[in-house]
């Protein structure tokens, strides 16, 4: 038995040291004086404030589109759930580069969409909502599925006993529902915004500018090398920490609880 | 006053009713095996199901297709429904929608002391307590109970029943009442109807129920029963006689057809035993085990000349007990009024 656990420690501890180690030696890497200058560059910030601001949004949006259809596949069961939720998974398995292919063609300055939109003075593309279009389409699966984990785990009796003591359904969920589900809720929105700060792949086809902090490591990277590359990496290893700090302080005000991790 | 009429819900090869029931002022106890559609019923009547047919009546108020929130039936489930992220206050308070004075539910139920404490931190009487407490403050006209003190030890649940039964004598209003447990029952109900199959195939007062089970399943679940197959003969001074192979025993039973095989029960604590004994209805049987069973021994019998085993129950103290040893000859008397004909259903 001890060695069983013995065993599990030691290969547990290897991923462990194999998830810490890069970010280590990353912050170790260079750190000299040219780091801090670099890293208030107007570029940086510019590329931290389009990454954040738009990670938020699109964060936001999948949380308003997301909740109430995972909310639907908790609780109902018909012929072709399946089918809804392998569309869900699909923007998981797709490769981010072929998900910025497929946007392309649907919101793309020769499309329909496009046209419409330019037309009307929006661009769908090259824009900040070409960066948030694609980042919906890659991050709001993670809040769809974990949202309904969660809601999967509220006991459907708790939401009986509330509207047989009067309430409706819409004040069941406020009040019932969704607080005993907003664990997983913020769990979702946590991996979300991870995963929306550093999504390249799609967003780079979507909009090269104006530039993520992932673009603008890249453009960095086959320009200067590492060394331009490291501030803007540090800047976004930080910003997204502190993101999800702050959304798991959040959710433990809402749950009163544990933080959802 | 609660009325179903003809109600009927289907769930895959289950079928509850057709079903007619009255519930006045009182609490009608439904009990039943596992699997009989109590709970259905109770979720047909809440709302939490849909009904496939009939009509649910509150007054004269047709309810069956008003959401569950529109119904004034409070339900309180076999398991724990309390709101783990509310305290007791305010899972008392969420029910209380009309913002009424809600200190006499807390007074009723005792739990003043409890208000502010997580509900997790509560034990499975206080649990049991707040639910009730609840399930009340949100002014229902129908409280549906289901099984509300089953996962609670013994003494607690003695405790807790009889002051439950108190407290919804002095609300007076329709409680429909579920359990499997015949104890409670015959401690809480008003009527007891005995589900079977999804039908009620019995209902009436306890005693009416105990004394004189209709089926198989209402002898069953009301008590301990020796079911035996007989075949009624001619007819004997109050009843007809039933004849068990060769032996016959006359009954207070009359209006069945000779030569037709019926079900009897016969409830152990109604058969007589003795060392010695002869007449009307007495048998030969022999001890095959004597069982303690607390406040009396349970003596399992082979009766001469039939192949069924019977049980009696025999008191501790009683001098009948006196050598009842594994394999000693006894005489076995079936008293002509414990007798009942029961269907097989």
């Amino acid at each position: 038995m001890k060695s069983k656990t013995s065993t599990i420690g030691i290969l547990g501890g290897i991923l462990m040291i194999y998830y810490i180690a890069p970010v280590v030696s990353l912050l170790f890497w260079k750190a000299d004086g040219t780091i801090v200058p670099s890293i208030i560059s107007e570029e940086v910030i510019s590329a931290m404030i389009t990454s954040v601001g738009t990670s938020i949004g699109s964060v936001l949006i999948s949380c308003v589109l997301g909740i109430p259809l995972a909310y639907f596949l908790s609780r109902t069961e018909f012929r072709w759930k399946n089918i809804v939720l392998f569309i869900v998974f699909l923007p998981l398995v797709l490769p981010p580069i072929v998900s910025g292919m497929v946007l392309l063609t649907l919101f793309g300055p020769g499309s329909i969409l496009g046209s419409l939109a330019m037309v009307s003075g929006v661009s769908l593309t090259q824009s900040l909502v070409g960066i948030i279009l694609a980042q919906v389409f890659v991050v709001s699966p993670f809040v769809v599925i974990a949202a309904k984990v969660g809601f999967d785990a509220v006991n459907e009796r708790l939401e009986y006993a509330s509207r047989a003591l009067g309430r409706t359904k819409i004040e069941t969920f406020w009040k019932i529902t969704l607080p005993l589900s907003m664990r997983g809720i913020i769990a979702g929105m946590m991996l979300a915004f991870a995963r929306a700060m550093g999504e390249f792949g799609a967003t780079i086809m979507m909009a090269y500018y104006p530039r993520t902090m992932p673009t603008q490591i890249w453009v960095s990277f086959i320009t200067g090398g590492i060394e331009k590359a490291f501030p803007m990496a540090i800047v976004l290893l930080g910003s997204s920490v502190v993101v999800i700090l702050l959304i798991s302080l959040l959710g433990q005000e809402v749950r009163g609880g544990r933080a959802p991790y | 006053m609660l009325r179903i009429k003809s109600i009927v819900k289907s769930i895959g090869d289950f079928t509850l009713g057709p079903m007619e029931l009255k519930v006045g002022n009182e609490i009608l106890v439904i009990l039943g095996p596992s699997g009989s559609g109590k709970t259905t019923l109770l979720n047909v009547i809440a709302g939490v199901l849909q009904r496939d047919g009939g009509e649910i009546l509150m007054g004269e108020i047709d309810i069956s297709e008003e959401p569950i929130e529109n119904r004034s039936t409070a339900i309180v489930f076999q398991d724990d429904t309390l709101f783990p992220h509310m305290t007791v206050r305010e899972n008392i308070m969420y029910a209380n929608v009309e913002g009424e004075n809600i200190s006499k539910v807390i007074d009723i139920f005792g739990i003043e002391k409890i208000l502010d404490r997580s509900t997790d931190t509560l034990s499975g009487g206080e649990k049991n307590r707040v639910e009730l407490a609840r399930a009340m403050a949100s002014k229902p006209k129908i409280l549906l109970l289901d099984e509300p003190l089953s996962s609670l030890d013994y003494p607690v649940r003695k405790k807790l029943s009889t002051d439950l039964r108190k407290i919804l004598k002095r609300i007076g209003i329709p409680v429909i009442y579920v359990t499997h447990d015949r104890d409670i029952a015959w401690e809480m109900g008003d009527r007891i109807a005995i589900m079977s199959g999804g039908k009620i195939c019995q209902i009436g007062t306890p005693k009416s129920v105990f004394k004189n089970p209709k089926t198989v399943v209402a002898a069953e679940i009301t008590g301990e029963s020796n079911i035996i197959k007989m075949v009624v003969g001619q007819n004997g001074k109050r009843g007809h006689i039933v004849e068990w192979g060769d032996y016959k025993l006359e009954t207070q039973v009359d209006g069945l057809k000779s030569g037709r095989e019926v079900q009897v029960c016969i409830r152990p604590e109604d058969i007589v035993l003795r060392k010695q004994g002869e007449g009307k209805n007495w048998v030969k049987g022999e001890v095959i085990e004597k069982i303690f069973k607390g406040h009396r021994y349970a003596v399992e019998l082979n009766i001469e000349g039939v192949r069924d085993q019977i049980r009696a129950y025999v008191s501790l103290n009683g001098n009948e007990i006196v050598n009842l040893e594994d394999g000693i000859p006894v005489r076995v008397c079936f008293p002509e009024e414990s007798i009942k004909i029961i269907s097989n259903e």
